[in-house]
């Protein structure tokens, strides 16, 4: 009965957004064009279903994400690790990482395209060193936090340095670790649609970046709709697996 | 308090921080000495700091990256406290939780360059617009940043405070922000962090005015790749200098957090 | 909490009623706002007419005494980024090129057309050492172009020509700068890409395999000054006298081309890449605001190309639906310049009175 209330008071602010809308774009407050009626969004919604155009450029940015997700995530995960386990790559490392991740990813757009070319294995690239740092930093973070009581616990029973790591810090970094993917994971879902704004010749940014080039609003919002809603899943999906971890985990900590 | 000791670590810690720039810079310039690229794609070390001198003496680059600065500020405040505010209404509040989580969450995968069309239709070209897609983009990573920090707070804490008999307020203040604390400030990096990039897309996106995000575009569109790298460095550096700030803070805060416990 | 909220619902009340009210008096506006396509680093430079109404005043001396501004803006999203301001009144008229105009209209943005413009050869750029020596071989290539500019028209025209279709060659869209770099760098084949390429060329790291120069001018750029329809319903007046100052740059610009290409050049095209560009190209025929049998010609065969090749929807007649000459004959008639550009027929010949 609460999750059913809690569900529907979830409703609440989506049907007023929508509503809005709907008055908005029948009251013509602004252009149609850059505020489609929803009849509209639909119609070009069930245009771009058909002909399998979303479904095809939603497969390649899909392939993309999970790429440079996988390959940033693992990266940051390692790099996390190691600078918040040994002291010595982070006093060298550290402030290389906390320089070169405050510039902005485009700025590095000429060389990554240089170097790397313009195709899939700049777009992962590009992908992958955006979603390596929320995780490195979520992962670092989440090490440090560890209680120092656990640590002293660790040497107490002589821990070597493997399993100080996974039985101790991993586990009860588990929450911020958890956070980093997800973090990581949105980060991965702009930088596509940043990286197919820049160059691409197919996948769901380029559909939208080229609607918007020729002035088809319906088809940017639809393109965006679309990944708003598959990042809502992909969230989703992380929530679930975090639920299930930490569940699993609580008992054992509580007591 | 060990203040020659502390001095000492400072001076070596930097001192290995400062090793791996310099090899990064000496890779640099061996790439560009073999020529590895062609110079206009990737200039030597020097002529990027000729350009870099130049730039500076003429305000050039003073004059872009303090207009950069200014609608960092604002946008990040903007974005920041609202962030903050949803976040830790949504953390406290189960209610509240419930009304906007679902909507926040479908949101906030909207890839933030995804929002520039309708941006511009609500605030024009001119730098209103830069400001607010700033803060759209900070907004979200601190309102989750201090929405699970909130949420991570042991229970055990806020049963003790229910022995204790705490107010609303008082719980807030006294345990559950301070319990938040470290992830919030993460939230704040994060935005921060962000906000260097959006200034750069905000100010490709709309109307030419300066900025080092301009600055930064227009070279790149004349090939002039001394210039891009100095815009690069720039903004890293500065960008590093208010992150080390930031990170001073953090450390007060925890003291701060440590004592009042 | 409901402080909260209330902070929040006023927050939205202002956003948008800042985004909605447009802040216009009564009888005439306080600015005029004009967009056009440029990457001109923060100075507010620009070629054209728009270049000689800022350097010779004209505007003041037509506007000033009433208290209007003049407001330019360099939109570096170029064409398809003023539509998307025009779209939400952010700008009055906005200079574009022939594939943005057209765009704009059939995507239903409510302009009218109300001077004609011309002008903007597009290249075919293969990279220095390319093996590539005709356009036939651009079959499978992978081309780099920023889509939806004139360049895009242009290269659908040319391969057209040479029996291919956008089907046979890989476009990859990027914005000016990456195509730029993209063939410096060698990743892309070819680049269909504006005087840039004589740039390009002049430092070494491309060779031009083909240029729109000297060929028919349906294959150069012709846009068109677009204003937004409810300002002209509102202002037909400020239109009117606009055009005026318009038409004096126009032929302040058309008068010696070597001090033109030298007022265009302030927005960071070398000069020399300015006057190959338009080297043999009268100057007449470049500034010419007519809408005359070329420009129309132009327009008609273009929206028939963009409606196949669906980057339009919608199709249109430009003379029935989008085209308002009345301001800009008011104003050749005004200042007696009837005669000064000639009337160009569809191969962009002067035709004989």
């Amino acid at each position: 009965m609460r999750t059913l209330k809690r569900k529907l008071l979830g409703l609440v602010a989506p049907v007023l957004l929508l509503a809005a809308w709907d008055y908005v774009t029948r009251r013509e407050l602004f252009s149609p064009q850059l505020l489609p009626p929803s009849e509209m969004l639909l119609e070009t919604w069930w245009d771009m279903q058909t002909s399998g155009e979303l479904a095809l450029n939603m497969r390649v940015s899909l392939c993309r994400v999970a790429g440079g997700f996988a390959l940033g995530a693992a990266l940051g995960f390692a790099l996390g690790t190691a600078m918040a386990t040994c002291k010595a790559v982070d006093d060298y490392l550290g402030p290389l990482f906390n320089t070169v991740r405050q510039v902005p990813i485009v700025g590095w757009l000429p060389f990554l395209i240089v170097w790397l070319g313009i195709g899939e294995l700049f777009k992962v690239a590009f992908i992958s060193l955006g979603a390596l740092i929320p995780m490195a930093l979520k992962t670092y973070e989440g090490i440090k936090a560890v209680s120092p009581g656990f640590l002293e616990l660790a040497r107490v029973f002589e821990f070597g340095r493997f399993r100080q790591l996974t039985k101790i810090m991993l586990p009860s970094a588990l929450p911020s670790l958890l956070i980093g993917l997800r973090l990581s994971l949105s980060e991965a879902w702009m930088l596509v649609v940043a990286a197919e704004l820049v160059v691409a010749s197919v996948g769901i940014g380029n559909t939208m970046t080229v609607a918007r080039r020729l002035f088809q609003t319906d088809v940017v919002l639809v393109s965006v709709i679309a990944i708003a809603i598959t990042g809502y899943l992909g969230n989703a999906l992380l929530a679930l697996l975090e639920a299930r971890l930490l569940a699993s985990r609580r008992p054992t900590c509580a007591q | 308090m060990n203040i020659p000791l502390q001095v000492a670590g400072f001076l070596g810690r930097s001192y290995r921080g400062a090793i791996s720039f310099l090899a990064l810079i000496g890779i640099w310039a061996a790439l560009a000495r073999l020529q590895a690229f062609p110079a206009e794609l990737l200039p030597a070390p020097d002529a990027v700091l000729t350009t870099f001198l130049q730039s500076a003496a003429s305000g050039v680059l003073g004059a872009s990256l303090g207009a950069s600065l200014g609608r960092i500020a604002q946008g990040f405040l903007i974005g920041c406290s609202l962030g903050l505010l949803l976040g830790a209404s949504m953390g406290v509040s189960p209610a509240v939780e419930s009304l906007f989580a679902p909507l926040f969450n479908a949101l906030r995968q909207v890839p933030i360059i995804g929002w520039i069309p309708l941006i511009i239709v609500w605030c024009g070209i001119a730098d209103l617009s830069k400001i607010v897609f700033i803060a759209l983009g900070a907004f979200f990573p601190m309102a989750i940043n201090t929405f699970e920090g909130i949420r991570s707070v042991p229970h055990g804490y806020l049963e003790v405070a229910r022995v204790f008999e705490f107010g609303k307020l008082r719980l807030l203040g006294k345990i559950v922000l301070p319990g938040a604390l470290p992830s919030i400030v993460t939230g704040v990096r994060l935005s921060l962090g962000a906000s260097w990039m959006l200034v750069v897309w905000s100010e490709i996106n709309t109307r030419s005015a300066p900025g080092i995000g301009d600055m930064l575009d227009s070279a790149r569109e004349g090939s002039k790749m001394d210039v891009v790298i100095v815009c690069i460095v720039v903004i890293g550096a500065v960008a590093f200098l208010i992150n080390e700030l930031l990170g001073q803070l953090e450390a007060q805060l925890q003291g701060w957090k440590k004592t009042s416990r | 909490m409901k402080k909260i909220l209330g902070t929040l619902l006023a927050v939205a009340a202002a956003i948008a009623t800042f985004g909605v009210a447009p802040g216009f008096a009564a009888d005439h506006p306080k600015v005029i706002r004009i967009g056009q396509p440029s990457g001109s680093y923060g100075k507010a430079v620009s070629l054209g007419p728009v270049g000689e109404i800022q350097v010779k005043d004209l505007f003041d001396q037509e506007f000033k005494k009433d208290g209007i501004k003049l407001e330019v803006n360099n939109i570096k999203t170029a064409g398809p980024g003023c539509n998307e301001a025009l779209a939400n009144n952010a700008l009055d008229f906005a200079n574009l090129g022939d594939l943005p105009a057209v765009a704009g209209f059939a995507g239903g943005l409510k302009t009218r057309a109300v001077a004609a413009t011309r002008g903007g050869n597009t290249y075919v750029a293969v990279p220095i050492d390319s093996p590539i020596t005709n356009l036939k071989q651009l079959k499978g290539k992978k081309i780099g172009v920023s889509l939806g500019t004139y360049m895009h028209a242009a290269g659908l025209k040319i391969l057209a020509d040479n029996g291919l279709s956008e089907n046979d060659v890989t476009f990859f869209n990027m914005d000016n700068a990456t195509v730029l770099t993209a063939i410096a760098a060698k990743e892309v084949e070819a680049a269909f890409i504006s005087s840039d390429a004589i740039t390009l060329r002049t430092r070494g790291v491309a060779r031009v395999l083909y240029s729109t120069q000297g060929k028919p001018v349906f294959y150069q750029n012709a846009g068109a000054l677009i204003v937004r329809e409810e300002f002209v319903r509102k202002y037909p007046d400020i239109v009117k006298r606009f055009l005026k100052v318009w038409v004096k740059a126009s032929q302040l610009h058309s008068f010696d081309k070597r001090a033109a290409q030298k007022l265009d050049s302030r927005v960071g095209t070398p000069l020399t890449t300015l006057q190959e560009d338009q080297q043999g190209q009268s100057n007449l025929y470049l500034n010419s605001p007519k809408f005359d049998e070329q420009w129309l010609s132009h327009d008609r065969r273009s929206i028939a190309l963009f409606k196949a090749k669906r980057l339009i929807r919608k199709s249109f007649d430009p003379e029935k639906e989008w085209i308002d000459r009345s301001f800009l004959d008011a104003a050749l008639r005004e200042l007696n310049l009837e005669n000064f550009w000639p009337d160009y027929d569809v191969n962009g010949n002067p035709k004989k009175k």
